[in-house]
């Protein structure tokens, strides 16, 4: 009985191996780029609340019924008392590490906007989704996430420009 | 095509991950990581109970490892104590957190974030921005009656209105006026400040019960449903001896008016259901009522009338069930105190009280009330079955003792575990008494 008990303890465990293995490549990317303009291009401080939304995840493994949204919640709640952390005791030196060139106008901006203002942004318009999974991902409200869109974008547009690009 | 910023934006479409040192991180597990703890007895019998007779079997899914985001059940929320015995309500045109406007409520220990309706910004260009919000509030707030409110904060001016279910009720904006306990305040803020920008703020307060009302009614149970008390869980508490904690939100599941679900792990706020400690919220006495107020509820299932007769921690369960949705609660207590010679009556005449014996032929075997649910007749989906006493060294799960059933408020039935002999009221159904 308890060798048929080891095996089935072993294929779950398997099992929940490849489903987080699937989840972390489906959704690991758009939570990092997201929580990357979240914080303001602070790659340090996405990565850590990326990995430890997904730590977490994986420990309560079979507890969460929509893993992804639950990763970008919990995500963006230790991003920010990160965020908020860091103010109370100011960085460290090396801690705020530049973004690349080629981004430092687009994360200057993003600076410039609020936490949640750039998490709608980035949901919206980089990753593509609807308002009503933005709003399942900040775990907010639809109508406030369509504020936060608005204020942004146009936000945006003042600070980068709202000509239209040749997109070729 | 795309405008310029929208161009700028799809840069981020290009920002790699260092996936390698992510799941390094990753599989080194939570950084304050606690193993889950075993569910405790009580705990284990309440949720027994619940699964066998509402088929509520998620509830075994619920050993959350959870680890320190949001809320944790017991004490009701957090830090920054505010002066005691005195609601402070502080409202700020900038918070530190966004820049915008906030107002939080403050009694002892607990802190709530008060819901803007809405807000007009005016900026240093003299442009103006609204904003108007659908918000909810998200945790009980509880001030006992005669409670004084004070206003503070960087505002030019401010109008306070109050209401009790749309009555306005004037002149109660500074004290917490003298309603029945359990009643619910509306105070509505609407403040300005020097730059032209206004607000508006509404804090829902619930009237706390007093010490005196609560000791002679023993323990009292509120279950709120989704978006009475929160936006993001319905809430358990439990009041006892003139205090009131919040339980546990073991699961739920709800359909919003939009047709959107919500459930313990996607809420509306980034609120997930915190891990249970299962810590008893209070010391009790033995075989004191145990009171269940859910006023909206279509339907109600609970574990317990009232504490057990013997001393250790112990608890309730409740599955409710409402018309937009569902939930299962706990709360956790510990019995101290002697119990004398109490012993479990029925409540029924002598004459009708009809002896029954063990049942012939095999057994199922699950524990606690569905042991005995499931290997006998004529309960009731509503039957509450409790362990009252409890034998010395008692078997597994330490259900060995007295059991009672009570129907629609009245004990029907003893049963002694596990032999199932006991004794019901005639008419009952009970062991086809």
């Amino acid at each position: 009985m308890q060798a048929i008990a080891e095996v089935s303890l072993s294929e779950e465990r398997t099992t929940e191996a490849q489903d987080f293995d699937a989840l972390f490549r489906e959704a690991g990317p758009g939570v990092f780029r997201t929580l990357y303009a979240y914080t303001g291009g602070r790659r340090d401080i996405a990565e850590e609340a990326m990995a430890e939304a997904f730590a977490r995840a994986l420990a309560r493994s079979g507890a969460i019924r929509d893993p992804v949204a639950w990763i970008y919640r919990t995500a963006f709640r230790l991003a920010n008392e990160e965020l908020r952390a860091e103010r109370r005791r100011g960085p460290a030196p090396n801690e705020a590490e530049a973004p690349p060139p080629e981004l430092s106008g687009l994360i200057d901006a993003l600076r410039r906007l609020s936490p949640n203002q750039r998490a709608a942004i980035v949901l919206r318009h980089v990753l593509d989704l609807d308002v009503p999974e933005v709003a399942k991902r900040m775990g907010t409200a639809a109508p406030t996430v369509r504020v936060h869109i608005h204020r942004g974008r146009k936000r945006l547009r003042e600070l980068l420009g709202a000509e239209e690009i040749d997109d070729a | 095509m795309p405008e310029r910023w929208e161009q700028e934006l799809r840069k981020l479409r290009d920002v790699d991950l260092d996936e390698k040192a992510i799941r390094e991180r990753t599989e080194r597990g939570p950084s304050s990581h606690r193993r889950p703890s075993r569910r405790n007895p009580f705990v284990a019998g309440v949720v027994a109970g619940a699964v066998a007779i509402a088929g509520i079997a998620a509830l075994w899914q619920l050993d959350r490892n959870i680890n320190g985001t949001g809320d944790t059940p017991g004490d009701l929320p957090t830090p920054e104590p505010g002066a005691p015995g005195v609601v402070t309500i502080d409202i700020r045109r900038s918070s530190d957190e966004t820049g915008d406007p906030e107002a939080i409520a403050r009694l002892g220990s607990q802190e709530q974030r008060i819901c803007p309706d809405h807000w007009t910004l005016v900026g240093p260009d003299g442009t103006e921005g609204t904003t108007i919000f659908d918000c909810g509030q998200g945790d009980v707030f509880l001030a006992p009656a005669g409670t004084p409110i004070t206003v503070a904060g960087d505002f030019a001016t401010v109008n306070v209105t109050t209401r009790v279910g749309g009555d306005r009720i004037p002149g109660s904006s500074d004290i917490v006026p003298a309603l029945d306990a359990g009643s619910i305040l509306t105070l509505a803020y609407e403040v300005t400040w020097d730059d032209g920008s206004e607000a508006s703020f509404w804090l829902l307060l619930t009237v706390q019960e007093t010490e005196s009302t609560t000791e002679e009614a023993g323990i009292v149970v509120w279950i709120y449903g989704l978006g009475e008390r929160s936006t993001d869980v319905p809430i358990i508490t439990m009041t006892y001896g003139g205090k009131t904690k919040r339980g546990c939100t073991e699961a739920f599941e709800w359909a919003l008016p939009d047709g959107t679900r919500v459930d313990e792990a996607a809420g509306r706020s980034g609120s997930i259901l915190v891990q249970c400690p299962y810590d008893p919220l209070f010391r009790v006495p033995p075989g004191i009522p145990i009171t269940l107020e859910v006023p909206t509820a279509t339907e109600v299932f609970a574990t317990r009338t009232m504490t057990p007769f013997y001393e250790g921690k112990d608890g309730f369960g409740a599955s409710i069930r409402w018309p937009g949705g569902a939930g299962d609660f706990s709360v956790s207590f510990e019995v101290v105190g002697e119990a004398g010679s109490r012993q479990v009556v029925l409540d029924c005449p002598t004459e009708d009280r009809v002896p029954f014996f063990t049942p012939d032929g095999p057994r199922i075997l699950p524990g606690g009330s569905a042991y005995i649910q499931g290997n006998m007749e004529g309960f009731q989906q509503a039957d509450v079955i409790e362990q009252m006493t409890t034998h010395e060294g008692g078997g597994a799960g330490g259900w060995d003792g007295t059991w009672q059933v009570v129907r629609n408020g009245s004990v029907i039935a003893t049963v002694e575990f596990p032999m199932l002999s006991g004794v019901a009221c005639r008419g009952s159904g009970i062991a086809g008494v």
